[in-house]
Parts: C-alpha cells; sequence; structure tokens
C-alpha cells in the first residue's frame, strides 16, 4: 500500500513522535512500516492521523497497539513483560546481595 | 517458554474448571494496555466444578498468600463459601472469587462474558470489557478508578 512519508519534525510534535515510537514492534521483529525512531527521519504519519492522546490524557497510541494485536497475543505481551520486569529485579537483588 | 499467567489458566482449563476470568488480566485481553501480575477468576460453585477447581489448585500448588509460609492449601469449604481467596502458586498469583461487585456469581456473569482462544486449543471465558467497566465503576478503591479512564478509551475504540 502506498504511504506518504514526512519530515517528522516538519509535521509531528513531541507527543506524536513519542507516539510513533510507542508503534514500534518489539525487537527481533521485522517494522511492519517504515515509522522510524527519531526526528532526523522519516515517520508514516499522516496528516488525517487521529490524535495520540484523549482529552482526559489516555494514550490512545498504546490502546490501538493494544486492539491490533489478537488476544494469545496480548498475554504473550503481558507475560513477556512480567518475565521481563523478574528478570531485572533478581539481577538487581543480586547485585545488591553482593556489595 | 510459556508465560506463567497461561500456565496458570490453561491449569485451569485443563482441569475443567468452568470460571470466568474478570480484574486486570480479563481487561488485558479485552485490549486494554494495563499491567497487572494475577489472574482474577470467578468459578462455578456447582459441586463437580468445585472438585475440579480443587484438583487444579493442588496441581498449581496453590496456598493462601496472606501467609505462605504456613502452606495453607484451599479446601472444598473454603470453595463453597462466600468470599475471595487470594492464592499464591508455583506460577504466581491466583485469586479465585466466588462473586464480584455486589454479590454477583459466576452464572450470573455468564451472559456478560464470551470464549477468548488464548492459544490454539485453549478457549477461555473472559468477562466484556463493558461489564468490567461496570463493576469498576462500583468499586470505591482508588486503584480501581485510576483504570476506568484506560477502560473507557479502551472500549470507545474498539467500537470505531
Amino acid at each position: 500500500m502506498a504511504r506518504n512519508y514526512y519530515q517528522a519534525s516538519q509535521i509531528v510534535g513531541d507527543n506524536q513522535r513519542i507516539a510513533a515510537w510507542k508503534h514500534l514492534p518489539p525487537s527481533g521483529e521485522p517494522d511492519p512500516a517504515p515509522v522510524l525512531r527519531d526526528s532526523s527521519r522519516a515517520v508514516a504519519l499522516t496528516p488525517e492521523q487521529p490524535p495520540p492522546d484523549s482529552d482526559d490524557g489516555v494514550d490512545l497510541t498504546l490502546i490501538r497497539c493494544t486492539l491490533a494485536m489478537t488476544p494469545a497475543e496480548r498475554l504473550d505481551f503481558l507475560d513477556s513483560q512480567i518475565a521481563d520486569i523478574e528478570a531485572i529485579r533478581k539481577l538487581n537483588a543480586r547485585k545488591l546481595n553482593a556489595r | 517458554m510459556q508465560g506463567k499467567l497461561r500456565l496458570t489458566l490453561q491449569a485451569l482449563v485443563s482441569a475443567h474448571v468452568d470460571f470466568i476470568l474478570v480484574g486486570g488480566l480479563a481487561a488485558v485481553l479485552r485490549g486494554a494496555p494495563v499491567h497487572t501480575y494475577d489472574v482474577d477468576v470467578v468459578f462455578s460453585q456447582q459441586p463437580a466444578n468445585i472438585a475440579n477447581l480443587l484438583a487444579a489448585l493442588a496441581s498449581l500448588d496453590a496456598v493462601f498468600r496472606i501467609q505462605p509460609w504456613r502452606n495453607i492449601r484451599p479446601n472444598e469449604s473454603h470453595l463453597l463459601g462466600s468470599g475471595h481467596l487470594n492464592l499464591q502458586t508455583k506460577y504466581g498469583y491466583l485469586d479465585v472469587l466466588t462473586n464480584i461487585g455486589e454479590n454477583v456469581r459466576y452464572d450470573q456473569l455468564l451472559p456478560f462474558s464470551s470464549p477468548m482462544l488464548i492459544d490454539e486449543s485453549t478457549t477461555i471465558q473472559v468477562l466484556n470489557l463493558k461489564t468490567l467497566i461496570e463493576f469498576k465503576e462500583q468499586l470505591s478503591t482508588e486503584k480501581d478508578r485510576a483504570m476506568l479512564p484506560i477502560l473507557r478509551r479502551t472500549l470507545s475504540e474498539s467500537e470505531k
């Protein structure tokens, strides 16, 4: 599908750049679209892109990302986050104990 | 490697437990970008299901987490009561609930849930997001109120 690409610094503010970050797939997976990582590179945001946050401050980009997953993928995502957090806690506990 | 949340749910399904997933993990499966560490389920208190649930809890090495060092295991009388059993298992935290809200039980919740696949062969009943929001609105804890804007926005985005 053809996409319009713009220089991020020209069309988006800080919030939208952050939103573009949050659209990145997990590491190791190919990008589904060339959504790029900083303002010096192009992003796949278009002028008709919906707003990244709701009026009450909820990050709609995260909601759209999770809604795009299947329930099984949502469960995998949360399970992997918990595993990562546990690993970091264990690593830091070992370091604290070693002091 | 399987995640602990999935392994907990699979243990319940393997033991043929009739349950409805509620709470934060239900919100996650419904698409809400929230974080939770425990599995909350409302279970049927039919005698056969109590037996199946006890078998599942035994397979999970479940003990009450208020004093885990005492290794108090849930028994039939606990499950036939009317409260919440906050358990610790070999895969993490599992809250086994006889009811939610104002004494709403499994049979009453079932019409407000629907099946979801959590892997290629495992289906579980998950409370609908709209109903989950209604229960959270009834609760007065700060934690529940804090989650409400995200749940409401998830519902509205999912209906677009």
